[in-house]
C-alpha cells in the first residue's frame, strides 16, 4: 500500500504486517548483556580519564544536540572569549625581560570599566620605542613585516612596497568586567593573566578561566552570583547566547564551576536530579520556554524518541524507562491520541485489546476472577501506562463493589493491609468522593474498616 | 532619575511537522498527521528606569518590573480513525484540534527594597513539588537570614478552558466534570538564598477539589452533598549542596504525597567534577505514578520503580569527550490481596548501559551513541550518530543523523524489529535573529518499508528597547 500525501509517504511491508504470528520470546526480564557493554564501557573511560592530561582549552563547536533544529547555526569558539585572529608576532616575555612595565604599552588598561574597550596597544604606542611606523614618514623605511606577520611585498617605482594585509581581529569578551575596579582593589596583571615572562603572542588562552575568577568570587571576597560577570538579560538570566551575534556558541556550565548542572553527554537523560534539587540553579540560564519545548510537548527531542517511536514507545510505557508524566499526561495526550487512533478499547470484542496483533495485552491478561490477572502486576506498578487509555469506567466495571450505583464484580484492588492503613485512612480524609466511585454510602470499608 | 528605557523581546516560532501514522489493527490503515504550532512570546523588561544617570539599565540591587507572555495556537490538519466519545469528547477536541494556549503570562517584581520577589498571573512551578500550572500570585520574601519565605495562590489551570493546557494539570481524572471546575490552590515554602554552598527548599501545596463536584453526591450518613475535598496535597524538601569549591556536588529531591501516604518521589545523586575533564555522577531514582486525588488510579498503585544509575565522562583534549552510563532499574511484584495470584518473581531488575563519543572541531562536530536496555518485558538496543557542518562562514548548518533500533517486546510477541532512520536537514540563519531549519527523515523499519517525515520551524528573534 503506498500513500501520497504531499511530501509524505509510508509505504507498509506485507509480510510483515502480515506475518506476525512470530515466535514468543523467551521471557528474559533481566538482559546482562547491555550492563556488560556499559561495565566495560566504564571501565575503559575511567582508564582512559586516569592516563589523560586534564587541562584546559577552549571549545571547539558544540557537540549536536538533541533538539538542535530549534537553534540556529552556532559557530566554533568560545561562548566567553569569541575566536581571536592576531596575524602579529610579539614577544610577552622578551618585553618584560627589558622591565617594560604592562601599562607602558597598555595605556588605558587603568581607566577600562568594561570589557568592550580596546585595550591592546596601538601602532602608536609601539612606535614610541620601535620608531614611527605609524604614520610612517616617507624618510622612514617600512618595517611592517616586524610585528605583521601577514604581509605583501610588491615591486614599485622606488623598490618593494610592503602592505598590511591583514589586522587584528579581537571581538570583545562577553563579560562585564571592570578593569580599573579590579587594579583599585589590588590586583595585578598575573593574578588572572598568568606568568606572561614565558608568553610570546598572548591569546585567549592568557585571558582568565572561570576557576580563577572564581578564585575571590567565593561568595566572601566577592560576589559568586553569575550575573556578576556573565551578560544577564532583562529577566536577569544569564544570556546563554549573545543577542548581538546569533551565530555564537551558547554558554554551557562545565566542569567545578559548573555547580553540580555540568551538561555532561547525559545530560538530558539525567537531569531530572539536579533540576528537582535545584531548580534555581536552572533558571540562572534557562527561562520557561526553555523547558516548555520539550516538556509542554511541542518539539520532539530526536535521541528520546528515536526512529519508529510510535511502535517502540510502548516499551518504554511499560517500563515507565522515560517518565513518561514528564511530558505527557496519560488522561489526556495519551489518551487522546490512543483514543482518536482507535486503540481504545470499547466494544466487547475489544476489551483489553484492539484486535491486533501490536495489541499492548498479551494472553492471560484478564478474565473472570477465577482467571490468571496478570494484569493486576502491571497495574500495581505503572497505573500510568493503564491510564494511557483506559479511563476510571474501565476498572470500575470489575473493581467496583455490586452495591454502587453502576455495579462491579467485587474484585478489591487493596493491597494486603489496606484497611486501617495510613494509605487507606489519607485517601478517605483528603478525598471521600474516590470511595464512593465503588463502595456505596454507609458501608463500613468507607471508614477503612 | 535617570531617563528610563523598556526591552522588549518579541519570539514569534512556527513549527510544521507531517508524517504518517499506520493504526496498528488487521487492515493497517493510514493516518495523516500534519501538525502546525505558532508560538508567540512576548516581554517587556526594564519597566523600571535606572536611579542613576549613568546607568543604561537599573541596577539589578533597585528592583525591576517586567511582564512575561508566552501564546501558542495547535492545530493538526490530519486524519483520524475514530472521532473522541462522549466521554472525551470536550477533552481530546481541545488536545488535537484547533486549540490556543496561554502557556504564561505574569507581572513579575524582581528583589523590590531588596528583598522581595512577586509574580501576578499565569505561571507554572518547577520544582521538586512537581510542575503545575495555575493563575495567581507568588511571592517570596529574602530576609537578612539567607531564609526565604514564601507564599502562593491562586487557580489550577484547566486543560479544557479556552486558553488553558492540560500538559501541567493535576492528571487522573482531567477531562472529566470533575475537571471542569475551578481548582482552588494554597502554598508555602522556606528556601535558602544567597548562599553559594547550599540551596535548599521545604515546599508544601494544596489543590482542592472544588465543592460543586460533590454537590450531589450522597454521603455515609445519607445526606447529600460532601464537603469539599482535596485533590492534592504534597510537600517536598529539595537541596543541593556545592561543596569542596564545586567539585563535588550532593543532591536530594524528596516527594511526600500526603493524599496517598507515601513518599511518592525520590531523586537523589552525587556528582564528582574531580578535575575539569572528569565527572562522574551517581543517581538513584524511586518514583510512582501520581494522581489527582479524585482519581482511583491512586488506589491501584502499589509499587515503585526504583533506578539506579552511573555516568563517567572525560574530555580528551579539546576534541574528543568520551561518557559511559550504566543503569539498573527494579520492577518489584506482590501477590493480588483479592485473587491470590501470585508473579514469577518479587523482583526483576532491567539492566542497561551506553557509551558515548563526541568530536568537535572547528567547523564540524559529530556524537555517537550506543545503548541497551533491557527489562520489563523489552529490550532495546540501539545507536545514533548526530553530526552538524557549518558552511558559508557559520551562517548554515548541516545537519545529518541515523537513528537505529532493535527492539523485542517480551509481552506482545509481534512488537518486535528495527528501524533505521536517516535524517537530514539544514539550518540558516536567514537574518539576525531569523533562523529556519528544516529535517527530513527517511525510515526503514521492520513494519514499514519506507517512511518519510518533515519538520520545519521559522524562527524570529528580535529585542528593541523602546523609551526615552
Amino acid at each position: 500500500m503506498i500513500d501520497m500525501h504531499g511530501s509524505k509517504r509510508t509505504t507498509i511491508d506485507p509480510e510483515a504486517t502480515g506475518g506476525l504470528k512470530g515466535h514468543v520470546p523467551k521471557n528474559r526480564s533481566v538482559m546482562w548483556f547491555p550492563a556488560l557493554l556499559a561495565a566495560a564501557a566504564l571501565l575503559l573511560a575511567l582508564a582512559l580519564g586516569l592516563t589523560v592530561e586534564a587541562g584546559g582549552g577552549l571549545t571547539q563547536g558544540e557537540i549536536p544536540a538533541t533538539a538542535a533544529v530549534m537553534h540556529g547555526p552556532m559557530r566554533g569558539g568560545s561562548p566567553v572569549y569569541p575566536e581571536q585572529d592576531l596575524p602579529l608576532r610579539f614577544n610577552h616575555g622578551q618585553h618584560l625581560a627589558l622591565k617594560i612595565d604592562c601599562v607602558r604599552c597598555h595605556t588605558k588598561i587603568g581607566a577600562s570599566t568594561q570589557a568592550a574597550d580596546f585595550n591592546f596597544p596601538t601602532g602608536a604606542t609601539c612606535d614610541g620605542c620601535h620608531g614611527a611606523q605609524h604614520p610612517r614618514p616617507a624618510s622612514e623605511p617600512a618595517r611592517c613585516d616586524l610585528c605583521h606577520t601577514r604581509v605583501t611585498q610588491t615591486p614599485g617605482p622606488t623598490g618593494p612596497v610592503m602592505r598590511v594585509v591583514a589586522t587584528l581581529r579581537a571581538p570583545k569578551a562577553n563579560l562585564t568586567f571592570d578593569h580599573k575596579r579590579h587594579l583599585d582593589k589590588g590586583a595585578k596583571c598575573q593574578t588572572c593573566h598568568g606568568d606572561m615572562t614565558r608568553v610570546r603572542l598572548a591569546t585567549v588562552l592568557q585571558l582568565p578561566a572561570e576557576s580563577t575568577c572564581l578564585s575571590c568570587h567565593n561568595g566572601v571576597g566577592a560576589t559568586e552570583r553569575c550575573g556578576a560577570c556573565h551578560p544577564t538579560d532583562g529577566r536577569g538570566t544569564l544570556v546563554t547566547r549573545s543577542f548581538s551575534d546569533r551565530v555564537m556558541p551558547q554558554l554551557v556550565p562545565r566542569g567545578r564551576s559548573s555547580w553540580g548542572a555540568a551538561h555532561d553527554l547525559a545530560f538530558v537523560e539525567d537531569h531530572r536530579g539536579q533540576a528537582k534539587s535545584n531548580p534555581q540553579l536552572c533558571a540562572q540560564c534557562h527561562d520557561e520556554t526553555f523547558c516548555t519545548d520539550c516538556h509542554a510537548g511541542a518539539v520532539r527531542p530526536m535521541r528520546i524518541h528515536s526512529g519508529d517511536y510510535l511502535t517502540t514507545h510502548a516499551l518504554d510505557a511499560r517500563a515507565m524507562t522515560q517518565d513518561c508524566q514528564a511530558c505527557h499526561r496519560a488522561q489526556t495526550d495519551c489518551l487522546a491520541c490512543h483514543q482518536r487512533l482507535g486503540l481504545e478499547s470499547r466494544s466487547a470484542s475489544a476489551k483489553f485489546g484492539v484486535g491486533s496483533p501490536l495489541r499492548f495485552h498479551p494472553a492471560g491478561w484478564d478474565g473472570p476472577p477465577s482467571a490468571p490477572q496478570s494484569h493486576a502486576f502491571a497495574a500495581q506498578r505503572n497505573i500510568a501506562a493503564c491510564a494511557s487509555c483506559h479511563t476510571e469506567d474501565s476498572c470500575l466495571a470489575c473493581h467496583a463493589t455490586t452495591s454502587v450505583a453502576g455495579p462491579g464484580l467485587n474484585v478489591s484492588p487493596h493491597g494486603p493491609g489496606f484497611a486501617n492503613s495510613l494509605r487507606c485512612t489519607s485517601l478517605a480524609a483528603h478525598n471521600h468522593r474516590v470511595c464512593l466511585k465503588c463502595h456505596a454510602p454507609g458501608d463500613p470499608r468507607n471508614e477503612c474498616m | 532619575m535617570a531617563a528610563g528605557a523598556a526591552e522588549i523581546r518579541t519570539v514569534a516560532r512556527t513549527l510544521g511537522e507531517g508524517y504518517m501514522v499506520r493504526v496498528p489493527g488487521p487492515e493497517g490503515r493510514m493516518l495523516s498527521r500534519r501538525r502546525l504550532v505558532q508560538y508567540v512570546n512576548l516581554g517587556v523588561y526594564d519597566l523600571l528606569a535606572p536611579r542613576d544617570a549613568d546607568e543604561i539599565r537599573r541596577h539589578r540591587d533597585d528592583g525591576q518590573l517586567r511582564i512575561v507572555t508566552s501564546m501558542r495556537v495547535r492545530h493538526d490538519f490530519g486524519n483520524y480513525a475514530s472521532a473522541a466519545d462522549s466521554r472525551s469528547a470536550r477533552l481530546v477536541n481541545q488536545i488535537d484540534g484547533r486549540q490556543i494556549d496561554v502557556m504564561f503570562a505574569y507581572l513579575e517584581a524582581d528583589n523590590l527594597r531588596g528583598m522581595l520577589d512577586v509574580r501576578a498571573g499565569r505561571q507554572f512551578e518547577m520544582s521538586g513539588l512537581d510542575w503545575y500550572a495555575f493563575d495567581g500570585a507568588w511571592l517570596r520574601l529574602r530576609t537578612p537570614i539567607h531564609l526565604g519565605i514564601e507564599v502562593f495562590g491562586g487557580f489550577q489551570v484547566d486543560g479544557t478552558a479556552l486558553f488553558g493546557f492540560p500538559t501541567f494539570e493535576l492528571d487522573g481524572t482531567a477531562g472529566t466534570p470533575a475537571d471542569r471546575k475551578h481548582s482552588p490552590m494554597i502554598g508555602a515554602a522556606v528556601s535558602a538564598v544567597g548562599l553559594r554552598w547550599l540551596d535548599a527548599r521545604l515546599a508544601y501545596r494544596r489543590t482542592f477539589s472544588p465543592l460543586g463536584v460533590n454537590r450531589d453526591l450522597v454521603n455515609d450518613d445519607g445526606s447529600v452533598g460532601l464537603p469539599s475535598a482535596v485533590d492534592q496535597e504534597i510537600v517536598s524538601l529539595s537541596t543541593m549542596v556545592n561543596g569542596a569549591e564545586g567539585r563535588l556536588n550532593p543532591y536530594v529531591a524528596l516527594r511526600y504525597n500526603l493524599g496517598t501516604g507515601r513518599l511518592d518521589d525520590t531523586s537523589a545523586g552525587l556528582q564528582l567534577a574531580f578535575t575539569p575533564k572528569h565527572l562522574l555522577r551517581f543517581m538513584y531514582l524511586r518514583t510512582r505514578p501520581y494522581f489527582d486525588l479524585d482519581s482511583i488510579f491512586n488506589v491501584f498503585n502499589l509499587q515503585a520503580f526504583e533506578d539506579a544509575r552511573v555516568v563517567y565522562q572525560v574530555s580528551l583534549g579539546d576534541r574528543w569527550t568520551l561518557a559511559a552510563r550504566g543503569q539498573f532499574r527494579f520492577f518489584r511484584d506482590a501477590t493480588t490481596a483479592h485473587l491470590g495470584t501470585a508473579p514469577d518473581r518479587k523482583v526483576s531488575v532491567g539492566a542497561g548501559g551506553g557509551a558515548t563519543a563526541g568530536f568537535r572541531i572547528r567547523r564540524f562536530s559529530a556524537r555517537l551513541d550506543g545503548y541497551g536496555l533491557g527489562g520489563e518485558g523489552g529490550l532495546r538496543l540501539g545507536g545514533n550518530l548526530d553530526t552538524r557542518t557549518m558552511v558559508a562562514w557559520d551562517r548554515v548548518a548541516i545537519d545529518g543523523r541515523i537513528y537505529a533500533i532493535r527492539y523485542r517486546d517480551e509481552v506482545t510477541a509481534a512488537r518486535q524489529g528495527y528501524s533505521v532512520a536517516l535524517q537530514a536537514g539544514v539550518n540558516v540563519q536567514l537574518w539576525r535573529g531569523i533562523h529556519l531549519a528544516v529535517l527530513g527523515e527517511e525510515m526503514f523499519t521492520s513494519f514499514h518499508t519506507q517512511a518519510f517525515r518533515v519538520f520545519g520551524a521559522l524562527t524570529a528573534d528580535w529585542t528593541l528597547r523602546v523609551g526615552r
